[in-house]
């Protein structure tokens, strides 16, 4: 008998197929299920007799820890493999999720909404999920799978977003909220397959380098071209947030109607899941780098052609699913980038860490959205500082090194 | 393993999570349905290409206020605080009637005329 005739054949749970279904699941409820928080922002409050503020913050707080916690779960999605993290991750969505439907006060809001639910969707985002395709999925399909994965979770927002909003008056927030802490909890039967990748004690994978995740992260730091990435996401993250804040009341002041706003906003969602699989598709086929930086060029030149038009519902919805189509295309590439300099063994700490600097760009854009408008009356000073950072990140993404960082290359044989 | 799936297979995938979802939420839709004694203010869904002036005046009929139309035609914003609107707008043909907030109309314009052509579709009557 031969080794081949020996071997196991793969349980069906573990088949390609059924891996990158299971990804794509967690990755549409973990964006989806947050996507629908907003709708919970006036009945909460008034249930309570809160003022927004109290939801607001408890948002921003969730906001603020899922960038923190990113590189943590990363690290521990490093050591411990993805679907252990996911499922750890799942637990923490959910029990914020419902133990917010029970907050009765803005402290324990902020705890479950704020912290809780950050925690949790740090640990089940698709970061995670990339991570154990990254590992599991062969080289010139993955670039592929970060563009199906990126696709899936901008589906869940646009498909959750809706069913939140029916939910509430279908069911009341309290029981609304219950119904989405029990989506989350499927994204534990959905991590299942991928314990395919389950890379206990950080196994080294073929042709990477021995290396601490401490070493790896200060090589990492130490490598300018991963910086120079850390600071094109940056702007990323800056432009999508003040657009998805201050786009609907910059429309209302144009005098674009509410129904056309959300219309427009949804063409984004999406034109989203278009982009982010064609960006897939041209990171596995093109150095990424180039797009990369195409794309933000073409995100500032969208901006500077929406506010230099007069505003109408025509440019509106131009405009719109240009960013659509814009929208997370960023992200294939940028985690494609990370896995070419340092290989798959700790690409969830490190993309992590990108993320964070995403996070922290998001904070900028929608507080300054709003502290530049108190200032200046109009909303112009911030889109035209979007436009000059999306020429910023184009040009920093330029000079990007796309090959093994040395530190992190296996030293070939003499 | 075996072979790694590749575009026909993201789109069969997207179809099916489509269709799925259009179950989803057509029967979350008929759940958020005001019951018939629910006061205003509402959104009342007509038939799509009724006359305008006869929307108003069914709205009317069914003492409530047409507070404003939406970007789709046929959704009304109804006002009125009597118990018994949302039946009242069905006897005068609305085909749905939802909560107002946080409802979008579009949304509530399209799955309610789908509903109602569904259950139309289905129906045993003759």
């Amino acid at each position: 008998m031969t080794d081949q005739s020996l071997a196991k054949p793969t349980p069906w749970y573990y088949l390609p197929a059924v891996i990158i279904v299971a990804g794509c699941i967690v990755a549409m409820i973990n964006f989806g299920v947050r996507s629908s928080f907003g709708f919970f922002t006036g009945p909460i409050s008034e249930a309570h007799g809160w003022p927004r503020e109290t939801f607001s913050l408890a948002m921003a707080l969730q906001n603020l820890l899922w960038g923190v916690a990113t590189p943590i779960a990363g690290a521990f999605a490093d050591r411990y493999g993805s679907a252990r993290v996911l499922i750890a991750g799942a637990l923490f969505y959910a029990a914020g999720t419902a133990l917010m439907a029970g907050a009765a006060s803005p402290l324990m809001l902020h705890l479950t909404g704020g912290i809780l639910i950050g925690i949790g969707i740090a640990a089940s985002s698709f970061g995670i999920v990339m991570a154990a395709f990254a590992r599991l999925v062969p080289p010139e399909k993955r670039s592929w799978a970060f563009g199906i994965a990126t696709a899936a979770g901008s589906m869940g927002q646009a498909i959750f977003a809706p069913l939140g909003g029916v939910l509430v008056p279908a069911f009341g927030w309290y029981q609304a909220l219950l119904i989405l802490a029990a989506c989350s909890l499927l994204i534990i039967v959905f991590a299942l397959p991928l314990m395919a990748q389950n890379s206990s004690k950080s196994a080294r994978p073929a042709g990477e380098t021995e290396m601490s995740m401490r070493a790896a992260i200060k090589a990492a730091f130490g490598n300018r071209s991963y910086n120079l990435l850390t600071a094109g996401f940056f702007v990323c993250g800056f432009q999508l947030a003040f657009i998805t804040i201050h786009l609907p009341p910059f429309l209302r002041e144009h005098g674009i109607s509410n129904e056309f706003a959300g219309i427009a906003m949804s063409a984004i969602g999406f034109f989203n899941v278009i982009g982010s699989y064609y960006s897939g598709i041209i990171g596995g086929k093109y150095a990424k780098r180039i797009p990369l930086s195409i794309i933000y060029v073409l995100r500032s030149a969208a901006i500077v052609t929406f506010i230099l038009l007069p505003i109408s519902n025509v440019t509106t919805l131009m405009f719109t699913i240009s960013m659509g189509l814009l929208w997370l295309s960023t992200v294939p590439l940028t985690m494609g980038l990370v896995t070419v300099m340092f290989g798959t063994r700790y690409m969830a700490t490190l993309y992590g860490f990108v993320f964070l600097s995403h996070q922290v760009g998001s904070f900028f854009g929608v507080w300054l959205g709003g502290r530049l408008y108190d200032q200046f009356g109009s909303y112009d000073p911030v889109w035209w500082m979007g436009a000059a950072l999306g020429l910023f990140a184009a040009l920093v993404h330029l000079p990007i090194r796309e090959k093994r960082s040395d530190r992190f290359a296996q030293a070939q044989p003499a | 393993m075996g072979d790694w799936p590749g575009h026909r297979f993201a789109l069969a995938f997207g179809g099916i999570v489509l269709l799925v979802w259009l179950v989803v939420m057509a029967v979350t839709m008929r759940l958020a349905a005001l019951p018939p004694e629910a006061p205003g203010p509402l959104l009342a869904v007509f038939e799509p290409g009724m006359n305008e002036d006869e929307m108003f005046a069914r709205i009317i009929a069914a003492k409530g206020k047409p507070v404003r139309g939406t970007a789709l035609g046929f959704v009304w914003i109804v006002q009125g605080e009597e118990a018994g609107l949302a039946g009242r707008l069905e006897a005068e043909g609305a085909i749905g009637t939802y909560s107002e907030l946080p409802f979008n109309a579009s949304l509530a314009g399209c799955f309610a005329f789908a509903d109602a052509k569904l259950a139309e579709a289905f129906s045993v009557r003759p």
